[in-house]
């Protein structure tokens, strides 16, 4: 993807931002865990040959998928990326599967700035980027401080060119 | 100006009122039927059920009548009912798109319409049922011209309706000949034989036996050619019914339609709304040589349109290629689509789509096998369990055919203006947009796409899409520095 943008000339979120995908991440394996517990124990009911007599796939895929959402957070990190040129808001993220998605400027309606609880421990906000005929939001740019998304909202919607674009 | 109130017609109340009743019109006839064959009187217990739905639907839109008021003045239409619930809804005059038309069989016998006033908000738009004709022409005139969108009188220049467009009845024939509803038929018999139970089957399967013993195996040619036969006529009766009389009409500002036998549609859309044009032809309608051609515009309403998809909005269900072909000249007036600059995808993006894939079904044979099939003693499992591995060579080899055949046909083209994509496989569809609308582009690669150096490619427009999947890297980068400069020559939001 490199060829596609500068990635130097890119922007990092913040740091802290780890720390709230890393609580974020808990759901993924309470909900895959939860959903191995059921199976498990329709199969435990109705099997008589079932080797085991206690839980084992819940609590393996419990761990499997706590240990892949909490290992790749920061190579997650380390891929996210934005920029703001004067004509296009770029946006990079993924690990495995890469993105980049060129917004350009002239399209984007409204931006949202939301903070979550978790957001708002680490004093962090979430830009949510919206353009015309579009279900849902068009990206989005997690681990802005509040000046940040401020500056960014600012400057999009009143469409000056950006102060500074590192 | 005074407010002035918008008169429905007191004949919607019995329109409405059979016009709802047709909704339950299944539902009524069974229970009616079941009564029927349960009760010592049938016909009597059967017609008051009939009778007091009738009845009960008549008292809801009488209610519904003197509750509803619908007042224009010189800023906003707004209605205004309260029944059960309450509801105000307003709507600003210079907000609103356009006015539809609708008119079922029955408000077609009382000279009535349904009045759509569009908004293009994606919101609630506001309905009228129940309008005399000749009032909601004069009613869509005040509206448009208060709304400042021009009428039919405000550009003399341009004939208010010039037609482009008819769709003969042979095509609408052949349109309908082509979809086949025998399967449904014989879903829907099945139903009704479960309905009443194992008698009527068992009297049904004694005169079939006799039949069939003495025709031998002609009785079972003759059933399928019977079946295939209704299936033919009801589905070609469907067609006709809705595209009866298809025609298109350049208006001052866009294009219009109408069409319908049972229930009359006439629906309008503005040029510079629409976003996407899409050429369809299935399989046999290619052996046919006839296309359906419908467009997607921002900001009309979801379910809404002559397609099952959002924001659609159907030119032709059946004409030939070159009358579909002009009419994306219509839409985007530089669209030649014969010079379009096609690239194909290049071979090597089957591995990319075909090992998902074959994950994919991995896991579901897994599952089946390994999970399901344990806990279940349906026959269907045990098949699966005694043939899983020439069940899942066979799945996997028809997933590779179909994987080739779709890389194959698949083509991206961008000239300067328009971005196309197309797939010309069993089914060929072909969607064109307008690069000045674009929204956003999005290039992602998975590692297999890394692997074989491709990409794909969102170019997201109001309301619709083009996609190019795994097309090559230095192309993608191409392609992609190419869009945004394109769009960047056209400032605005692009809607």
């Amino acid at each position: 993807m490199d060829d596609l943008v500068n990635v130097s000339q890119m922007r990092r979120v913040h740091p802290a931002v780890q720390k709230v995908w890393r609580i974020a991440g808990l759901s993924s394996p309470v909900m895959f865990g939860g959903l191995a517990a059921f199976m498990e124990f329709a199969i435990l009911r109705r099997i008589d040959s079932w080797p085991f007599r206690f839980p084992i796939i819940a609590p393996v895929v419990f761990l499997v998928a706590l240990f892949l959402t909490q290992a790749f957070v920061a190579r997650q990190y380390e891929a996210w990326r934005y920029q703001l040129t004067d004509k296009d808001l770029i946006i990079k993220w993924g690990v495995l599967w890469r993105t980049v998605r060129f917004i350009p400027r002239e399209a984007i309606q409204h931006l949202d700035i939301n903070q979550g609880p978790v957001d708002r421990r680490y004093d962090l906000v979430k830009v949510v980027i919206y353009t015309a005929g579009q279900i849902g939001s068009v990206g989005e740019i997690p681990g802005l401080t509040s000046a940040e998304a401020e500056e960014l909202r600012t400057t999009i919607l009143g469409l000056e060119p950006p102060t500074n674009s590192n | 100006m005074n407010p002035q109130q918008i008169r429905i017609s007191p004949l919607s109340i019995l329109a409405n009122a059979v016009e709802g009743l047709r909704q339950f019109l299944a539902i009524g006839l069974l229970t009616f039927l079941n009564l029927s064959r349960k009760s010592e009187d049938p016909f009597g217990i059967g017609m008051y059920v009939l009778a007091g739905t009738l009845a009960l639907s008549i008292v809801v839109q009488v209610a519904a009548y003197f509750s509803l008021k619908i007042t224009l003045d010189e800023h906003s239409i707004e209605s205004y009912y309260r029944l059960i619930w309450s509801n105000r809804l307003v709507v600003p005059l210079e907000r609103i798109q356009e006015v539809h038309f609708t008119a079922s069989l029955l408000y077609q016998v009382f000279g009535l319409v349904k009045v759509r006033v569009e908004t293009g908000g994606g919101g609630k738009d506001l309905v009228m049922n129940g309008i005399s004709k000749a009032y909601a022409e004069t009613l869509r005139d005040q509206l448009l011209q208060r709304s400042g969108k021009p009428t039919a009188d405000a550009e003399p220049e341009e004939p208010a309706h010039q037609e482009v467009l008819t769709v003969p009845f042979r095509n609408l024939v052949l349109k309908g000949s082509l979809n086949n509803r025998a399967l449904i038929l014989i879903a829907g018999a099945l139903g009704v034989f479960a309905e009443f139970g194992l008698d009527v089957i068992r009297r049904y399967l004694t005169v079939i036996e006799v039949v069939a013993t003495r025709a031998g195996w002609m009785f079972g040619f003759v059933l399928a050619v019977a079946l295939m036969a209704i299936g033919w006529g009801s589905s070609i009766a469907l067609t006709v019914n809705s595209f009866w009389n298809f025609r298109l009409f350049r208006t001052s500002k866009g294009l219009s339609v109408q069409h319908g036998l049972s229930s009359r549609q006439e629906k309008s859309v503005r040029l510079n709304r629409v976003q996407q044009v899409v050429f369809l032809q299935g399989f046999l309608e290619r052996l046919a040589k006839i296309w359906s051609v419908t467009v997607v515009a921002a900001a009309m309403r979801f379910g809404e349109g002559d397609d099952s998809a959002g924001g659609a909005f159907m030119l032709t269900p059946a004409s030939g290629r070159p009358e579909a072909f002009s009419l994306a000249r219509l839409v985007f007036p530089r669209l030649d689509l014969d010079a379009l600059p096609w690239r194909k995808i290049r071979l090597v993006a089957f591995w990319p789509r075909f090992v998902p894939g074959v994950i994919t079904l991995t896991i579901m044979m897994t599952i089946l096998y390994g999970v399901l099939s344990p806990l279940t003693s349906l026959s269907g499992f045990n098949v699966i369990r005694a043939n899983v591995w020439p069940v899942f060579a066979g799945v996997l080899g028809l997933q590779a055919l179909l994987t080739f055949f779709l890389v194959r046909s698949s083509r991206y083209a961008f000239d300067g203006e328009h971005l196309a994509n197309a797939r010309f496989a069993l089914k060929t569809i072909m969607s064109v947009s307008q690069v000045s609308r674009l929204q956003s582009i999005t290039v992602s690669e998975s590692p297999l796409q890394r692997r074989f150096q491709l990409r794909s490619i969102n170019a997201a427009f109001p309301q619709c899409g083009i996609d190019i999947l795994d097309a090559d890297q230095s192309d993608s980068r191409r392609l992609c520095d190419e869009l945004l400069a394109e769009r960047h020559q056209h400032p605005g939001r692009g809607v």
